[in-house]
């Protein structure tokens, strides 16, 4: 652990406050409430953030727990795909962020503007300032659109454009799309990957899948192209053992393959879409429908801030935490949950889920002038949609390790049983998550 | 996963269909309370009705899961689509036992 900058304002109060109420380990850390006085703001009223206040809730007495973040209407957005591939209306997704948040939480309705963590505070939309001595940063990531010149994120829905994450809306209107492309008897369907980590990464694999699964029921799936353009040498997913798996399933599904091209532009009513080629050369395409993956990135108020990594390959882009305790690299009192963090996996709901009991564990360590124990092992987890009705349930750590959670379903296998997990399980799963149950 | 998380995320995945295992649950529970003295023999097309839900069951579950039977692949999902048609079978007989009788 790297030390601090400044020494937390108030670190010597908490610690003497939480001192005698915990026993060493983690486990007994957890074992009874915390008693701290400690202001915890927490940034981001995603599934991050709502399962962090609901953890940290349970865990602590005393502490006062103020949320940030003004979408008041909250999205499962795994199912974000499945509402794109004209299986699921976007009602099912939507329900409102105030029915997840427990008694004890102070919610404000505001989004954040400006962190400064030398001085321990934010800034809000409202010009209240707001001081804290922990700060969990959930903010989930920034979808960059306007990095596609000639797009704006309006015309999803419109011109043969589709984009899965946008919003439930922008999920329908691309699924509308792809109905149109099936209606027109033939065509051409392009689907693109951004040169960004990206959240829910297996996204633009399933969009294909499934588009190909709805031009296969046609019968006439000759009838229809179908090109895969990635910026990356031969890889379509970080994790090989997947990656190989999808394209060897492509090269048999007559799937056109591109790789080390970057979609960089778009000329929408002529349905052009432009690339930039690794050798900077440029190529122009055209399609009938194209699926758009953004460029991402840390909302840029954490990129404008002190907390955004400085070096290495998340600079200036993602929150630097340890990628293990996930607490700040350079100021204890912050810590990371969630899409925004800069760490070579995790970037899913799942991740979340594993995320958030380390991250609370540390958390309350911390606040106990304890040994952060806990660690993250970069667990991601996807069902990687094979067809319209079969799925992989791919689950990987850092160095892309395997790590099946179920030892008698293969990591590796085509399974209607993990279709039936991600149709009808992975959302309790995760509303269980979001009250910090699991 | 540890069993209490698998528990909590079966409680949470049964929550939205309360009503319809109530539902069975007291159409059974009738069915035992009401037929508790069974007249006559079973009916000689009771198991041949119990057997043709549970196949039905079986054949329908993957479309009602917006899937298709082809891809019932591995074990697990073999093992899956035979509860599903076992569980059904089940529920039938138990239903049907008492009423379900000649003479």
């Amino acid at each position: 652990m790297s030390t601090s900058p400044t020494q937390p304002l108030r670190r010597k109060l908490l610690l003497g406050l939480a001192a005698g109420a915990t026993a060493a380990s983690p486990v007994a850390l957890l074992a009874k409430p915390l008693q701290s006085q400690a202001h915890i703001v927490i940034l981001g009223a995603g599934a991050a953030g709502i399962a962090m206040a609901n953890r940290l809730r349970r865990s602590i007495t005393g502490a006062r727990i103020t949320l940030v973040g003004a979408r008041a209407q909250h999205h499962y957005q795994p199912g974000y795909t499945m509402i794109a591939s004209g299986l699921w209306q976007p009602e099912r997704v939507l329900s409102s962020t105030g029915q997840w948040l427990g008694n004890g939480i102070d919610w404000l309705t505001q989004d954040v503007t400006a962190i400064d963590a030398r001085q321990q505070r934010v800034e809000l939309s409202n010009q209240q300032q707001l001081t804290y001595d922990l700060l969990v940063v959930a903010t989930g990531c920034q979808l960059n659109y306007h990095e596609i010149e000639g797009f704006d994120v309006s015309m999803i829905g419109q011109h043969g454009i589709g984009s899965v994450y946008a919003s439930p809306a922008a999920a329908q209107a691309t699924s509308a799309q792809i109905d149109a492309l099936v209606s027109k008897g033939e065509g051409r369907a392009l689907f693109t990957l951004s040169n960004t980590p990206l959240k829910c990464a297996g996204a633009p694999l399933k969009m294909t899948f499934t588009t190909l699964s709805r031009l296969e029921k046609t019968g006439q799936r000759e009838r229809f192209q179908v090109d895969f353009f990635s910026p990356y040498p031969n890889r379509v997913f970080a994790v090989p053992t997947y990656n190989d798996f999808v394209l060897r399933r492509w090269q048999e599904q007559k799937v056109g393959f591109f790789d080390q091209r970057v979609l960089t532009g778009l000329d929408a009513p002529n349905r052009t879409a432009f690339f930039t080629h690794s050798d900077g050369s440029q190529s122009r395409e055209l399609y009938d429908f194209i699926h758009l993956v953004p460029p991402m990135s840390a909302p840029d108020v954490v990129r404008a801030s002190d907390l955004v990594w400085r070096e290495g390959p998340f600079a200036n882009d993602w929150l630097e935490v340890d990628q293990y305790s996930l607490q700040h690299r350079r100021y204890p009192n912050v810590f990371g949950v969630g899409d925004v963090i800069g760490t070579p996996f995790g970037k899913t709901a799942a991740s979340v889920k594993m995320q958030a009991p380390v991250a609370e564990h540390n958390i309350l360590a911390f606040l106990s002038g304890q040994p952060l124990t806990a660690r993250y092992n970069g667990y991601t987890s996807c069902p990687l949609i094979t067809s319209i009705g079969r799925a992989i349930l791919s689950e990987f750590g850092y160095e892309g390790k395997l790590l099946p959670s179920f030892g008698f379903i293969s990591p590796t296998e085509e399974s209607w049983l993990v279709w039936m997990m991600k149709e009808q399980m992975l959302q309790p799963a995760y509303n269980a998550m979001l009250h910090g149950k699991v | 996963m540890s069993l209490d998380g698998i528990l909590i995320i079966l409680w949470y995945a049964a929550k939205p269909w309360l009503w319809l295992i109530a539902l069975l649950l007291i159409a059974l529970v009738a069915s035992l309370w009401f037929g508790r003295n069974p007249k006559g023999k079973p009916h000689a097309l009771l198991w041949p009705v119990v057997i043709a839900v549970g196949i039905l069951a079986m054949l329908l579950a993957p479309t009602l899961t917006q899937s298709q039977l082809s891809y019932v692949a591995t074990w697990p999902d073999r093992l899956m689509l035979l509860a599903m048609g076992v569980g059904s079978m089940l529920f039938c007989w138990l239903l049907l036992k008492s009423w379900f009788r000649s003479g």
